[in-house]
C-alpha cells in the first residue's frame, strides 16, 4: 500500500538521513567515495567539508554544501558510490554512470585515471512524497 | 520496504508474558515513497582537461 508523505514530512525524513553522515570522529570529514562496481575498491574519495554535508531539506530535498575536489584519484572505473560518516559507516549508495547513462551521480567519464582529479558539482537527495 | 513484525503478547496474572505460537502476529508493513539521488561531476586529466566518455545512449545512423 502506498504511503503519501506531507513536505513537512518528507523533509523530517530526508534530514534525518542524511544528519547521519554529520555523525562519527575517526576522521574529520564525511566523505562521498565513488566506487568500482560492488563497492569493493574506491576510485575516488572526496571530503563534505561543510559545516554539515548537507544543508536542511526543503520540500524533501536536501542539497550537499561544498565538496572537496579529488585532485589525486587513486582511479579505476566507476560504477557505484557510497557516503559515509566521519567513522566510515555507510549511510547511502547508489550508482554511478557517464553523463546521460541514468546514473544517480553521473560523471563526465567513469575512465578514472590515477593522480586524474574528481569533482563532483552538485548532489541532491531527495525524500518524495508519493 | 520494511516490514516489521509484532508477536501478540499474553500476560499471566502474576504478571509474567508469554506468546501464544496459535495467535496470528501482527505485521506492519512500511512502504514509503523511494528516495532520490541525483549528482553530476566532471573528471579531469593530469592536463585540466575535461574526459568525456563517449558511445553512451543510443546512437543513429
Amino acid at each position: 500500500m502506498a504511503v503519501t508523505l506531507s513536505n513537512a514530512a518528507a523533509s523530517g525524513a530526508a534530514n534525518a538521513v542524511v544528519d547521519l553522515l554529520d555523525a562519527g570522529s575517526s576522521n574529520t570529514y564525511p566523505q562521498l567515495r565513488i566506487n568500482i562496481s560492488g563497492n569493493a575498491s574506491t576510485v575516488a574519495a572526496l571530503n563534505f567539508t561543510g559545516s554539515t554535508a548537507f544543508g536542511a531539506a526543503s520540500n524533501g530535498v536536501c542539497t550537499a554544501g561544498t565538496i572537496a575536489d579529488n585532485t589525486n584519484a587513486p582511479g579505476g572505473t566507476a560504477a557505484a558510490f557510497q557516503t559515509v560518516d566521519q567513522d566510515g559507516t555507510v549511510v547511502f549508495s547508489g550508482t554511478v554512470t557517464a553523463t546521460g547513462g541514468g546514473g544517480d551521480i553521473t560523471l563526465s567519464s567513469v575512465a578514472v585515471g590515477a593522480t586524474d582529479t574528481v569533482a563532483v558539482s552538485s548532489l541532491t537527495y531527495t525524500q518524495p512524497t508519493s | 520496504m520494511t516490514t516489521k513484525t509484532f508477536p501478540l503478547v499474553g500476560q499471566y496474572e502474576n504478571g509474567e508474558t508469554f506468546y501464544d505460537p496459535e495467535d496470528t502476529p501482527i505485521e506492519v508493513v512500511q512502504n514509503w515513497p523511494e528516495p532520490e539521488i541525483r549528482g553530476h561531476g566532471v573528471v579531469r586529466d593530469k592536463f585540466g582537461n575535461i574526459k568525456e566518455d563517449i558511445n553512451h545512449g543510443s546512437n543513429t545512423i
